[in-house]
C-alpha cells in the first residue's frame, strides 16, 4: 500500500529509491543506538561481541571485571565488548511557503524535491535498521514523528512525509524547529535538514552550531530552484515575496549581476558556518536528479569517514 | 526665435506622455519569488545608481523629444551678424538691388549711388562659391526679377548686374521682398539669404509694412551703397495747371511746389517755366529747411489745343527730380444753358435742381461744364449763341420767338436736350426739330408697376465707355413718361428704351445739330432717375455729346513704372505710344481686337507720352490728344535722408526686425539623435553587463 501511494503521490520516486538503495551512509561519528546494527562504534561498552581485555584501572565499572581471568591470573581485567549501535536520524523538512517555489526550469517544487531526498534517506536508513524520525517545521509547530527503527514504521513516515503541505503564513520558525530537534534527537543523532535557508539569520547559525556542538551529526540540504540562483527573468516585474514579506519591483537586467553575487556570497557564508560547526552542507538544486545529489553526499561522507 | 511651422510645437505634449509612462505605477507582471528579501537588499544597494540612471534616461527621452519637436517646427534664431550667415552648406542668395530714382544721386566724385551699389553687389556675388545660386531683383516699382529663378550660373548674374541701370522709379521694397521670398521658397538649397544693396534712403521704407511671409531660416543683410552725410537736394514735387476765369480767355495758372530736403533753408531758388519748348517765365523763391514753397506762374495761351511744358529748378545731387513735366489742354469750358420751366431757386422741387448739381460736378480729366440756369422769360431776352448746349427742363411751352431762336441754335450745329415737367410738355413750337410728336402722358396705375429700362444702345457715344458693364440705369423706375409718335420723315434713333419698346431717350440730328428728348422728367416728379448712379454720367456725357466735345479730356498722370490703361475703340487698327525719348510702343490690330482697354506698361521715363491711333476710315495715324498722359517721378524718392549713417551696420528704425534668421533645427536634430543614443546606451549598458555575467 505504501508503494502504491508513493507511485500515486510521488513523494518517493521508485527510481530514486533504486538509486539510493546502493547508497551507503557513513556517519562521521558513532551515535549511540538502542539497538545494534551495522554501524561499528568507536565507543566500547555493553554488548554481546567480546572485543579485548584491558587492565583494570580505578574508576572502571567493577561490573565489567572478568572474574574468571582474575581466578586464573590473579589480576584484574576488564572485559571490553565492541558495542553495536543503532543510528538515530531525525529528518527535518522546511515546510515554509517559500518551499512551494518551483521556477521555470525545474520539474517539481523545492518541497517536493526535499520530500524525495528525505524519503529516500529514510527508506535506506530504515532498511539498514536505523531509527528514523521526521520533524517538519514552519512558522507554526507541526506534528513530528519520533525516530523508530521498525520496518513497519516506514510507511507511516512516508505517509506523513507525503502529506506535508507548504505553510500558508509567512516565516520558517528555524530556531524553534532546531530547539525541538535538539529535544527529540536524544544524545547524539544524525540530523538532516532540507531547507532553502532564505529565512535563516544569525540566530539560526548559532542554533545550528549549538546543535552540532552537542554531538549531533548535522547535514543541511540547501534546496534551491535554479531560478533562485540565476535570476533569469527578462522583463521588469513585481517580485512578490512568498512568506508575506512584500514585493519589490525591479528590472531584472539591472540587478541580475548583484543578485547572483549575493547568492554566491550566501552560499559561501553557509559553507563557512557549517564548516566551522563541523556540519555538512549539500547544495541541492532542483533541476538536478535527486539520486545524483544523494550519491554525491554519500561519497563525500564516505571519504570523510575514511579520513577519520 | 521664429518658427517656420509653429503648430508642430503641439508635439511637445508627447513629453507628458513620456513622463506618464515613466513615472506612472506599473502593476504589470507579478512574479512570486522566495528570495524577495535578498532581491530587495540588492535593489536597495543599487537604488541611488538606479535612480540616477532612471533620471538620466527620463531626461534623455524628454530632451530628445523636445529637440525633435523643436527641430520639426523649424526654428530660427533672430540674429544680427554683419558678415551674414554662412556655413558649409550651399547658399541661395537674392540680391535686391535698389535701382530707384534716388540711386541716381551723384557724389562729389561724379559717381552715382547706383554705381557704388552695383560694385558692392558684385562683391557679394564674388563671395559665393560653386554650387551656390543667386538672383538679381531690382527694387524699382514694380519690383521684378531679372530671371525667373535663382541661377547656379553666377556668371549670368554678373552679366545681369553689369547690364543693370538706375531708373526713375520709386522703391518697391514690399514687392521685392515678396519676389525674394518666392524665389527662396522655390530653391532647394538649405541656406537662404537676402542681401539688399541700397542708398538707405528714408523714402524707401516710409509707410511700408514689410511683407515678409516667412523669414524662418532666411538671413537678411542690408548693405549701404553710400556713406557720409546725404547730399543737398531740392525737388519739384508738384505742378498744377488750372484755367483762370470762365475758361474763355485761355489763361492758366501754373502752380509749382518746390521742396527742400536739406536741413538748411534755400534762398533765391530759381524756378523756370517752359512751354512748348520755350522758356516763358522764370522766378525765384525761398524754400525753408525741410519744407516746401509754392511758386505760381500765369500764362495766356494764344490758341486752344494741347500744350506741353516743364518746370525746372537749379541742379543739385539728384538732377532728375529738378524737372517736372506737364501737359495742359487749353479749351474753354463747356457752356450749358438750362431753361427752367419751374424755376424755384434753392428748392429741391426746382425742375433743374438735380440737373444743375449733376452738370456742376467735376469729373477727373474731363473738361469742366459751366451750366447757367434761367427761366423761360429770361431766356427769351438772353443771347443763345455763346452756349454749347441748351437744356429745356420742364418747359411746358415756350414763346414762338424763343422757339425760333432755339431752332436756329440747333441748326448752327449745337445741341438741345428736352425733358418734360410734371405737367408734361408739348413743345409744339419745336415740332420741326424734336425726335417725335408728343401725344400724351402715360402713367403707371400703381407704384409697383412702374416702368423700367429695357435696353440701352451701348454703341452710342454716350454709353460706349460702359462696354458691357452696368450703366447705372438698370434699376431706374419710371412712373410716368411721354408717349411720342414717331415721325417717319425724321432721322430719329432711340438711345434708351423702356420695357414694351417705348422710347425713354431718343435723338434727332438736324442740320449738324442734335436734339435729344428724354420722355420723363429730370427731377423726381415722374421717376427716381436723378438718384440713380447712371444719372450723372448720363447728363454730363449727353451735354458733351450734344456739344460735340465728348472726347475733350485733361491728360492723365501716372507715376514712373505704373501701368496705364488706354481706351481701344471698335475697329482700331493700330495704337502707338510715343515716349519722351521718342521711343515707340506699337500695339497691332491683332492685340487690339476684342479689347476695350490696352494696358501700357512702358512708363519708364518721366515726361509726356503721346498717343496715335489708326482708325477705320482714316488713311494714317491720327493723334488722340485726349489719350495723352504724363509720367511723373515719385516725390518720395527725392528725400535722400538715410535711415542709418554707418554702412550697413545700423539699420535702426523702420528696419528694426529685418534681421537674419539663423536656422538651428539641424543642431536640434543632432541633439535629438545624441540624446536618443545616450538613452539607448544607458539602457543597453545594464543589459550588456547582465548578459556577460550569465
Amino acid at each position: 500500500m505504501i508503494e502504491r501511494r508513493e507511485r500515486s503521490r510521488g513523494p518517493v520516486d521508485p527510481g530514486v529509491l533504486e538509486a539510493v538503495s546502493t547508497l551507503v551512509i557513513e556517519v562521521r561519528r558513532v551515535v549511540e543506538g538502542l539497538q545494534g546494527g551495522g554501524h561499528a562504534s568507536l565507543h566500547q561498552g555493553a554488548s554481546v561481541e567480546f572485543a579485548e581485555h584491558k587492565k583494570y584501572c580505578p574508576g572502571d565499572d567493577i561490573r565489567h571485571i572478568d572474574w574468571r581471568a582474575l581466578a586464573r591470573t590473579d589480576r584484574y581485567f576488564i572485559k571490553a565488548h565492541e558495542r553495536e549501535v543503532t543510528l538515530r536520524c531525525l529528518l527535518m523538512l522546511d515546510c515554509s511557503s517559500s518551499m512551494a517555489y518551483q521556477g521555470s526550469r525545474a520539474t517539481r517544487s523545492k518541497l517536493d524535491y526535499a520530500r524525495v531526498l528525505l524519503g529516500a534517506m529514510a527508506h535506506v536508513l530504515v532498511r539498514q535498521g536505523d531509527a528514523v524520525g521526521l520533524l517538519p517545521f514552519a512558522s507554526s509547530p507541526l506534528p513530528h514523528l519520533p525516530p523508530d527503527r521498525k520496518p513497519e514504521y516506514l510507511p507511516a513516515l512516508m505517509n506523513r512525509l507525503a502529506s506535508l503541505r507548504p505553510a500558508q503564513d509567512g516565516g520558517t520558525g528555524f530556531v524553534e524547529a532546531i530547539h525541538r530537534a535538539a529535544d527529540h534527537a536524544g544524545r547524539r543523532a544524525m540530523i538532516v535538514m532540507a531547507t532553502d535557508l532564505w529565512d535563516a539569520d544569525r540566530d539560526v547559525e548559532v542554533a545550528l552550531a549549538s546543535l552540532a556542538s552537542r554531538g549531533h551529526d548535522v547535514t543541511l540540504f540547501h534546496v534551491l530552484s535554479p531560478d533562485e540562483i540565476d535570476f533569469p527573468f527578462d522583463t521588469t516585474a513585481t517580485f512578490e515575496g512568498m512568506e508575506g514579506d512584500g514585493g519589490v519591483q525591479v528590472d531584472p537586467a539591472l540587478v541580475r549581476e548583484d543578485y547572483r553575487r549575493a547568492v554566491i556570497d550566501m552560499d559561501l557564508r553557509w559553507r563557512r558556518v557549517t564548516g566551522e560547526a563541523q556540519m555538512d552542507l549539500v547544495s541541492a538544486t532542483t533541476d538536478k536528479p535527486p539520486e545524483a545529489v544523494l550519491a554525491n553526499f554519500a561519497s563525500r561522507r564516505h571519504r570523510t569517514t575514511r579520513r577519520l | 526665435m521664429t518658427f517656420e511651422s509653429p503648430w508642430m510645437l503641439l508635439g511637445l505634449v508627447a513629453v507628458g506622455a513620456v513622463l506618464w509612462l515613466h513615472l506612472a505605477p506599473r502593476r504589470g507582471l507579478v512574479i512570486p519569488f522566495p528570495a524577495v528579501g535578498m532581491l530587495r537588499r540588492v535593489a536597495l544597494r543599487r537604488v541611488p545608481r538606479l535612480k540616477l540612471r532612471s533620471l538620466l534616461i527620463l531626461l534623455s527621452r524628454i530632451l530628445a523629444i523636445v529637440a525633435l519637436v523643436l527641430a520639426v517646427s523649424r526654428p530660427g534664431l533672430t540674429v544680427r551678424r554683419p558678415g551674414g550667415i554662412r556655413s558649409g552648406m550651399a547658399l541661395v542668395q537674392i540680391i535686391l538691388l535698389d535701382d530707384s530714382l534716388s540711386m541716381r544721386q551723384m557724389d562729389s566724385d561724379g559717381r552715382t549711388a547706383f554705381d557704388r551699389a552695383r560694385k558692392k553687389a558684385v562683391a557679394e556675388l564674388d563671395r559665393l562659391r560653386p554650387g551656390d545660386a543667386c538672383a538679381l531683383v531690382p527694387t524699382g516699382a514694380p519690383a521684378r526679377a531679372v530671371r525667373g529663378e535663382a541661377l547656379f550660373d553666377l556668371e549670368s548674374v554678373r552679366q545681369d548686374l553689369s547690364a543693370a541701370r538706375p531708373g526713375y522709379r520709386s522703391g518697391d521694397m514690399a514687392g521685392a521682398l515678396r519676389l525674394a521670398a518666392k524665389m527662396l521658397e522655390d530653391s532647394p538649397l538649405p541656406q537662404r539669404e537676402v542681401v539688399l544693396v541700397t542708398d538707405l534712403a528714408d523714402g524707401m521704407w516710409r509707410d511700408m509694412d514689410l511683407p515678409w511671409p516667412d523669414r524662418t531660416g532666411v538671413g537678411f543683410r542690408v548693405i549701404g551703397a553710400v556713406s557720409g552725410q546725404p547730399p543737398v537736394n531740392a525737388s519739384v514735387d508738384r505742378v498744377k495747371v488750372q484755367p483762370l476765369g470762365d475758361g474763355v480767355t485761355r489763361e492758366v495758372e501754373v502752380e509749382v511746389v518746390v521742396t527742400n530736403h536739406d536741413d538748411e533753408a534755400m534762398v533765391g531758388k530759381e524756378v523756370m517755366l517752359e512751354l512748348d519748348g520755350q522758356e516763358v517765365a522764370r522766378g525765384s523763391l525761398d524754400v525753408p529747411a525741410d519744407g516746401s514753397a509754392v511758386k505760381r506762374f500765369h500764362h495766356r495761351f494764344s490758341e486752344e489745343g494741347v500744350h506741353r511744358g516743364l518746370v525746372w529748378i537749379d541742379g543739385d545731387a539728384l538732377a532728375e527730380d529738378n524737372i517736372r513735366y506737364f501737359t495742359v489742354v487749353v479749351r474753354r469750358a463747356l457752356i450749358v444753358l438750362v431753361i427752367n420751366g419751374d424755376y424755384r431757386p434753392g428748392s429741391y422741387r426746382d425742375e433743374a435742381f438735380y440737373l444743375m448739381r449733376a452738370l456742376e460736378t467735376p469729373t477727373p480729366y474731363d473738361i469742366p461744364i459751366k451750366p447757367m440756369v434761367v427761366d423761360v422769360a429770361t431766356a427769351g431776352a438772353a443771347p443763345l449763341g455763346g452756349n454749347d448746349v441748351i437744356f429745356l427742363a420742364g418747359v411746358e411751352s415756350i414763346p414762338q420767338p424763343l422757339a425760333n431762336r432755339i431752332i436756329d441754335f440747333v441748326r448752327s450745329k449745337k445741341g438741345l436736350f428736352i425733358a418734360p415737367g410734371n405737367r408734361g410738355t408739348s413743345v409744339a413750337e419745336l415740332a420741326s426739330i424734336i425726335p417725335g410728336r408728343v401725344r400724351s402722358v402715360r402713367s403707371a396705375r400703381r407704384s409697383a408697376r412702374a416702368f423700367s429700362v429695357d435696353a440701352v444702345n451701348r454703341s452710342h457715344p454716350i454709353f460706349s465707355p460702359f462696354g458691357d458693364g452696368l450703366t447705372g440705369l438698370e434699376k431706374t423706375r419710371i412712373h410716368s413718361h411721354l408717349l411720342v409718335d414717331p415721325d417717319p420723315a425724321a432721322e430719329r434713333s432711340v438711345v434708351v428704351q423702356l420695357k414694351g419698346g417705348l422710347p425713354l431717350l431718343m435723338e434727332r440730328k438736324v442740320d449738324g445739330g442734335i436734339v435729344m428728348l428724354l420722355t420723363t422728367t429730370l427731377d423726381r416728379d415722374w421717376t427716381d432717375l436723378p438718384i440713380r448712379p447712371g444719372y450723372l454720367p448720363l447728363v454730363q456725357r449727353a451735354a458733351r455729346y450734344l456739344a460735340g466735345r465728348l472726347g475733350d479730356r485733361e491728360p492723365r498722370r501716372v507715376s514712373v513704372g505704373r501701368s496705364i490703361d488706354l481706351e481701344v475703340s471698335v475697329g482700331m487698327r493700330r495704337l502707338v505710344v510715343l515716349d519722351p525719348g521718342d521711343g515707340k510702343t506699337v500695339f497691332a490690330a491683332k492685340e487690339l481686337a476684342g479689347r476695350s482697354r490696352m494696358r501700357f506698361m512702358g512708363t519708364t521715363t518721366p515726361g509726356s507720352y503721346r498717343v496715335w491711333a489708326q482708325m477705320p476710315g482714316f488713311g494714317g495715324l491720327k493723334e488722340l490728344s485726349d489719350m495723352e498722359f504724363v509720367v511723373e517721378t515719385d516725390p518720395a524718392e527725392s528725400d535722400l535722408a538715410r535711415v542709418a549713417t554707418e554702412e550697413g551696420s545700423d539699420v535702426a528704425g523702420p528696419l528694426e526686425g529685418v534681421v537674419g534668421v539663423l536656422p538651428i533645427w539641424p543642431y536640434l536634430l543632432l541633439f535629438a539623435v545624441l540624446f536618443l543614443l545616450f538613452e539607448t546606451w544607458l539602457i543597453g549598458h545594464g543589459l550588456r553587463r547582465s548578459h556577460v555575467s550569465r
